[in-house]
C-alpha cells in the first residue's frame, strides 16, 4: 500500500493535463469525437446492410481513420484523444450502449419491435437498437476506443519498467478487440445432431444467433457417435412443505426436508413435524428406498397428532394437511448429472476416439466441438455444437495481457517511478498525462 | 422468523454481525481499547460463523455453495467481512467497522428473505474448474468495492456532518494514528477490486467459451458486468483529471457500487431478463 504517489503529485499532473482555460474547448472536442463517431456510423448503416463483418470492418477502418486524423491534425486533437477525460467519457458511452442492449430485447425478428414498442419500435429498428452490438454506430465507438488505446500506447513507447503495466494492459485491450473482430467476422458456428450407435456426419448445420440459417459447412473430417452416456442424479425422496399462493390457485414450495427419522423440524406459522416411522419398502423387504412409506407426527399449536401411513409413490395418500399448508411425501424427478458423447473422428488415415462433454470441448481439424443438448425422451440423441473461431487465440492472449498489465500497474511496485516520470514529462511541458 | 428458529447457526452469525455493528458504532464514541477489541472480536466471530455456514452448506450440498442467490449472498457477506478485517489492519482504523459490519449483516438478512426452499443440484454447465475461481474472485472483488463504498460514503458524510468529520480525525477505536485520507482509502480499495473484477470478467469469458463455445454473447448479465468494469475504469482514469477528486470521485465510487448491486440483484427487473442464461434462478420461496 506504500507504492502510491501522493495525491498532491497526481493532481499536479492533472493540473498540467487540463489547464482550466482550455478545458471548455477540450470538452467540445470530446463531444465532437464521442458524438460524431457514432453519428457517422449511423449514417453509414443507412446504406450498408447489417452483419458482423460490416461491424468489424467499420470498427477497424474507423479506428485507423481516427488514429491517423488525430496524429495529422493539430496537436491538441491527439492530446484530447489520449487524455484521461476523453477516456472516461468514452468508457461511459460504451457503458451506456451496453445498458441500452439490456433495456431493449436484442436480436428479435423485425415484426417484434413495432408490436411490443408501438411507434418507438420503428425508431428502434431504424437505429438498429434491436441489434446494438452489430450496429455500425456501436462499431464506430469501438473504433474510437481502438484509436485512443493505440495512440496512448504509441506515445508511451518504448516500454520501460515504469509503464510496462500500462502498455501490457492497453496492448491486451487491442489484442482482445482485434481477436473479437476476427471472431465476429469469420467464426462459423453450427449444430451437429447425431444418434448413438454409429450415426455419422461430416457436415455442420450453420447457425446465426442460435437460429439455423439453412447453410451447411464442411467439417473436413467424419464424426461418428459411438455411444452417448446420459447420467442422472439418484432420484430423491423428500418431505416437502407447500403453501397456497395468495390467490389460492397454486401451491409453492416453502421448505423441504431429508428423510431423517425423529428429527423435529419447524415450519412457518409455528407448526412443526417429525418423521415418526419410516418404512423404506412398503409391502416389500428392500433396505433401500424403493416404495417408502412414513408416518409423520405433526404439532399445530398445542395439539400433536400422527398422520396415517403416507406412501410417496401413491398419489392421493402421500400428503397431510396443515392449517396453512400441506406436507407432501414425494419423489423428485432425477436431475441430469452429465451427458457425454463418445465419438470417433476420421480424417484420412487419422482415426481418433475421443469424448465430448459439457465443459470439456474437443478440438479437432480446426473445429471445436461442444456437448450442447440431450433429449430426455430419446437417450440415444446427442446435440453438439461445432465452432471454428480464428479469433479466439487473439482474444485469450489479450485477456492474459490485460490481467498481467492491470495487476502490474497497481502492484508492480513501479507506480511511484511511473508517476514521477509522467510528472517530469508534464513539467517539461509536453502536456501528456 | 421461523427460518432462523429452524437454522440456529444462521441466527448466531446474523446476531454476531449485528453485535459487531453496534460495537463498532460504539468505537465512534469511545476511545477505550476494550471497546475496540470487543468490536474486532465480534467481527472475527461473525466471520468464523459465516465461514461455518458456507462450509456446512458445501458439505451438505456436496458441491460449492455458490449456485443460488441465497448461497451467493451468504458468501458475499463473508467476503465483505474478510475484506473489511484486512483493511482494518492495513489502515489501522475502525471507523469503517460499523458500516462494513452492517453491510455483511444486510447481506445475511437479505439471504434469509430469499431462503432456498431446497438445495438444488449443480447442472452440468456449472460443473467446471472455472466455477469456483470465477465466483470467489468476483465476490472478493465485490467485497473490496463494498469497502470502497463505505469509505466513500464516510467521505461524503464528513463533508456534511461535523460528527463524521470529527470521526475521521479522532483516534476512533484507539487504532487510528493520524487523519485519514478517505479518498486514498477508497482508491486503494477500488484498484484492488478492479484487478479482481478484471480477472473475474475474463475468467468468466474463458469459462463461457469452454462451456458454450462463445466467449461473449452480450447477455444482460455479461453486459452489466462490463458496465461495472467500465464505470470503475472511468473512475480510475478520471482521478487524473483536474476537478475530479474529492466529492465527485466519492460519488463515482458510490455509483460504481450501485451498478455492482444492480448487476448482482437487479437483472430480474430488466425486460431482457427472460432471455438471459445467467440470471439467478430464484426459488419459489420468499
Ligand atoms: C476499457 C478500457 C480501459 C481500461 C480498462 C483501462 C485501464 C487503465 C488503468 C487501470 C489505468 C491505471 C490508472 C491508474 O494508475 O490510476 C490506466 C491508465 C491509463 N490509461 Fe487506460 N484503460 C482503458 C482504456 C483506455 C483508453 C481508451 C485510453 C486512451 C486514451 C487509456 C489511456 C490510459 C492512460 C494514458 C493511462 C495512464 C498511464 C500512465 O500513467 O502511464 N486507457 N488505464
Amino acid at each position: 500500500m506504500s507504492t502510491n504517489a501522493s495525491p498532491a503529485a497526481a493532481s499536479a499532473v492533472a493540473a498540467v493535463t487540463a489547464p482550466p482555460t482550455s478545458t471548455r474547448r477540450e470538452v467540445r472536442r470530446i463531444g465532437l469525437l464521442v458524438g460524431g463517431a457514432p453519428a457517422v456510423g449511423a449514417l453509414i448503416q443507412a446504406f450498408v446492410g447489417p452483419g458482423s463483418r460490416a461491424a468489424a470492418a467499420t470498427a477497424a477502418a474507423g479506428g485507423a481513420v481516427v488514429f491517423a486524423a488525430c496524429h495529422l491534425a493539430p496537436r491538441r486533437w491527439r492530446d484530447t484523444l489520449t487524455g484521461f477525460r476523453f477516456t472516461a467519457v468514452l468508457l461511459f458511452a460504451l457503458a451506456a450502449a451496453a445498458v441500452l442492449g439490456t433495456v431493449f430485447v436484442q436480436g428479435k425478428p423485425a415484426e417484434y419491435y413495432p408490436a411490443r414498442y408501438d411507434a418507438l419500435g420503428t425508431l428502434i429498428l431504424a437505429l438498429r437498437l434491436d441489434d446494438i452490438f452489430h450496429s455500425l454506430w456501436f462499431a464506430a465507438l469501438l473504433g474510437l476506443l481502438v484509436a485512443a488505446v493505440a495512440s496512448s500506447a504509441v506515445l508511451r513507447f518504448p516500454p520501460r519498467a515504469a509503464n510496462l503495466g500500462f502498455l501490457l494492459c492497453h496492448a491486451g485491450l487491442l489484442a482482445t478487440l482485434a481477436g473479437a473482430a476476427v471472431s465476429s467476422a469469420f467464426a462459423v458456428k453450427g449444430r451437429i445432431d447425431l444418434h448413438a450407435g454409429g450415426e455419422s456426419t461430416s457436415k455442420v448445420r450453420v447457425t446465426r444467433n442460435g437460429a439455423l440459417t439453412g447453410e451447411q459447412a464442411e467439417l473436413g473430417f467424419d464424426m461418428r457417435l459411438d455411444r452417448f452416456d446420459l447420467a442422472s442424479h439418484d432420484p430423491e425422496f423428500r418431505i416437502a412443505y407447500y403453501e397456497p399462493s395468495r390467490s389460492g390457485e397454486q401451491y409453492s414450495l416453502r421448505a423441504s426436508f431429508d428423510l431423517e427419522v425423529g428429527v423435529r423440524h419447524l415450519l412457518p406459522h409455528g407448526d412443526a413435524f417429525r418423521i415418526a416411522r419410516l418404512d423404506p419398502d412398503a409391502g416389500g423387504a428392500a433396505a433401500e428406498l424403493r416404495n417408502p412409506a412414513a408416518v409423520l407426527e405433526i404439532r399445530t399449536g398445542r395439539e400433536v397428532r400422527e398422520t396415517p401411513l403416507l406412501f410417496a409413490l401413491r398419489p392421493g395418500s402421500n400428503y397431510a394437511r396443515l392449517p396453512n399448508g400441506v406436507l407432501v411425501f414425494e419423489k423428485r424427478a432425477a436431475d441430469v448429472k452429465s451427458f457425454v458423447s463418445h465419438v470417433t473422428l476420421t480424417s484420412g488415415d487419422d482415426v481418433r476416439q475421443a469424448r465430448v462433454a459439457v465443459n470439456e470441448p474437443l478440438s479437432f481439424g480446426g473445429w471445436t466441438l461442444y456437448q450442447a443438448d440431450f433429449d430426455p425422451r430419446d437417450p440415444t440423441y446427442s446435440g453438439m455444437e461445432a465452432v471454428r473461431d480464428p479469433g479466439v487465440d487473439g482474444v485469450f492472449v489479450g485477456f492474459l495481457l490485460i490481467s498481467i498489465g492491470v495487476a502490474w500497474m497497481f502492484y508492480g511496485g513501479r507506480r511511484t517511478g511511473r508517476l514521477a516520470a509522467s510528472i517530469a514529462r508534464a513539467r517539461r511541458g509536453d502536456g501528456q498525462p | 422468523m421461523y427460518v432462523l428458529a429452524e437454522h440456529p447457526w444462521f441466527l448466531a452469525a446474523s446476531a454476531a454481525y449485528a453485535a459487531a455493528t453496534a460495537a463498532y458504532a460504539a468505537t465512534w464514541r469511545s476511545t477505550r481499547a476494550l471497546v475496540a477489541r470487543v468490536a474486532t472480536g465480534l467481527m472475527c466471530a461473525a466471520i468464523a460463523l459465516n465461514a461455518a455456514l458456507i462450509a456446512g452448506r458445501w458439505i451438505s450440498a456436496e458441491r460449492p455453495p455458490f449456485k443460488s442467490l441465497f448461497e451467493s449472498l451468504v458468501f458475499f457477506s463473508f467476503t465483505t467481512g474478510v475484506v473489511y478485517l484486512v483493511m482494518e489492519r492495513l489502515h489501522r482504523t475502525r471507523v469503517f467497522g460499523a458500516l462494513a459490519a452492517l453491510m455483511s449483516f444486510g447481506c445475511l438478512a437479505y439471504a434469509v428473505a430469499h431462503w432456498d426452499a431446497e438445495v438444488v443440484k449443480l447442472p452440468p454447465a456449472l460443473q467446471s474448474p472455472w466455477f469456483v475461481p470465477h465466483v470467489v474472485v468476483y465476490f472478493v472483488g465485490y467485497g473490496a468495492m463494498a469497502f470502497a463504498t463505505v469509505a466513500a460514503a464516510l467521505q461524503l458524510l464528513a463533508g456534511r456532518s461535523a460528527f463524521f468529520a470529527r470521526l475521521t480525525r479522532v483516534k476512533a477505536g484507539t487504532a487510528l494514528t493520524g487523519a485519514l485520507d478517505l479518498e486514498q482509502v477508497t482508491f486503494d480499495a477500488i484498484r484492488f477490486g478492479f484487478v479482481l473484477l478484471t480477472f473475474g470478467l475474463l475468467v468468466g469469458s474463458v469459462w463461457a467459451k469452454s462451456a458454450w463455445g462463445d466467449f461473449w454473447v452480450w447477455d444482460p448479465k455479461e453486459n452489466w458486468s462490463l458496465v461495472t468494469w467500465l464505470v470503475y475504469g472511468a473512475y480510475l482514469h478520471l482521478r487524473r483529471v483536474k476537478g475530479w477528486r474529492g466529492r465527485r470521485a466519492a460519488w463515482l465510487a458510490v455509483l460504481g457500487f450501485a451498478v455492482v448491486l444492480f448487476t448482482y440483484l437487479g437483472m430480474g427487473l430488466l425486460p431482457s431478463a427472460e432471455e438471459s442464461v445467467h440470471v439467478y434462478t430464484q426459488s419459489s420461496q420468499s
